[in-house]
């Protein structure tokens, strides 16, 4: 544990060392973050304010459960989503060999050596729109905000797991730029709240692939929205994290590299 | 010496696809494409005692990287065996590499925006090396290499023979018992190329 957390400390270092040398590009690349994904929950005012909206749901508490994606999505930017872009490109290039060759975890060395610092202006505008949602909804109590945090962490786990599937596939669907885009697709289903959706779809986004833990349970928990139910998906979560995981180093195995 | 590699029988099978060249050739592919089954390696045995330096001589496209890479651990052999000092390979990946240096020439470990003395550090962490043993290796080899007037310079401005340079320190830093080269000398100068033989 303490080799993995000296690694990933020098990865970030080297990380932040590759942010200021391109210092533009990282500004640049942080306020495009920032307004593809900020430009969500302001839709959705404008939803509200035309006098449409999710029935049952006020336009804080929808607020809520698009600022937790948005906190979310900027995390897992941050610290492990690079594993799919670089695993992508390093099975197309052959030069996965450069990191089977170190002795360390191959997917741990990935997210680690990916490590962004773009995602921080994404987080922090993720994170006005939350506190402006929590303050216009009832203030939750600790409880409320421990079964939030539970949760909230869950949900990285379930993108965690997605980012791993997404890069297993990479090793067979070898430079298929459409692999990121089924991953945002995917993960969308989260942005919203479940009762919009037909059974169907909430069965899938609750147990098959549980976006639904990404932001609609963690929201939930702070609207005091919370069932029995909801606690037992925490299960099929993890699974799908261990699938993830599995899965990757499964098809790392299977790496066929490129002529030499 | 006895043996430090015992290479038995090893053959490496992979599948690729044909396609003919031009339009109609490429539309044809969207919709069938034949399966070619491609022997890597074919039925390779040997040994090398310890303190031997071998090389491995071929034509283009005979198998020397994809042995090497066998032997590094990072291809699965179809079947044959290898063994590296008492070390399957593909078994027990993490502790087997610890132990081993790679280079391969048409690929690189430095990390392209950073100086290669970033790099080093990196490889200090993953490795595991002491500070002590860090700075007296990086400071033997950078002599040897002459490198340490631009190891401070980012990768990306340094000219192919300069990022060999590194690339050969950064395989060596945490004291390897076995090292495999593939074209480790490409873009070296004679005085460089002899360095590291020597």
């Amino acid at each position: 544990m303490k080799k993995h957390m000296k690694i990933y400390k020098e990865c970030i270092k080297v990380a932040f060392a590759a942010a200021s040398t391109y210092r533009l590009n990282f500004i640049l690349n942080c306020t495009i973050m920032l307004l593809g994904d900020i430009i969500f929950p302001l839709i959705t005012v404008l939803i509200y304010g035309s006098g449409a909206g999710f029935q049952g749901w006020t336009v804080y508490e929808v607020l809520l459960i698009q600022s937790i994606f948005t906190m979310s999505t900027a995390i897992a930017d941050m610290t492990f989503h690079g594993v799919m872009w670089v695993t992508m490109d390093m099975v197309r290039n052959g030069n996965m060999e450069m990191v089977l060759i170190l002795p360390v975890d191959t997917m741990f060395i990935l997210m680690a050596r990916t490590f962004s610092f773009e995602g921080i202006g994404l987080f922090l505008g993720g994170f006005t729109i939350f506190i402006v949602a929590v303050l216009n909804v009832s203030i939750p109590s600790i409880i409320l905000w421990l079964q939030f945090l539970t949760f909230f962490i869950i949900g990285i786990f379930v993108m965690m797991g997605i980012a791993l599937i997404m890069a297993a596939i990479s090793f067979k669907w070898v430079g298929n730029s459409r692999i990121p885009e089924i991953f945002s697709s995917i993960r969308s289903f989260g942005k919203y709240p479940q009762s919009i959706f037909p059974k169907a779809i909430v069965f899938i986004t609750s147990i098959i692939i549980p976006v639904a833990m990404i932001s609609y349970y963690p929201a939930a928990a702070l609207l005091g929205r919370v069932n029995s139910g909801m606690f037992i998906m925490i299960l099929p979560c993890f699974l799908f994290l261990i699938f993830g995981i599995y899965l990757y180093r499964h098809m790392v195995r299977l790496y066929q590299g490129v002529g030499g | 010496m006895g043996d430090i590699i015992t290479v038995d029988k090893l053959t490496k099978r992979y599948s690729t696809y044909k396609r003919g060249s031009g339009f109609k050739e490429s539309l044809k592919a969207l919709f069938v494409r034949e399966k070619v089954p491609v022997i890597a390696v074919n039925d390779v045995s040997f040994n090398v005692k310890e303190g031997d330096i071998v090389g491995i001589l071929g034509p283009n496209g005979a198998g020397k990287s994809t042995t090497i890479k066998m032997l590094t651990g990072t291809l699965y052999p179809t079947s044959g065996s290898i063994e590296v000092m008492g070390y399957n390979p593909t078994k027990n990946r993490k502790t087997y590499v610890h132990q081993i240096g790679a280079v391969f020439g048409q690929k690189s470990q430095l990390i392209w925006d950073i100086p290669p003395v970033d790099s080093f550090r990196m490889n200090k962490a993953i490795y595991g090396i002491s500070d002590k043993d860090f700075d007296e290796r990086l400071q033997l080899m950078s002599k040897i290499f002459m490198v340490e007037d631009f190891i401070t310079r980012p990768t990306r401005v340094l000219s192919l023979g300069e990022r060999m340079k590194c690339e050969f320190i950064m395989a060596m830093l945490h004291h390897p018992k076995v090292v495999f080269l593939d074209e480790p000398t490409i873009g070296l100068d004679v005085i460089a190329k002899h360095d590291i033989v020597f």
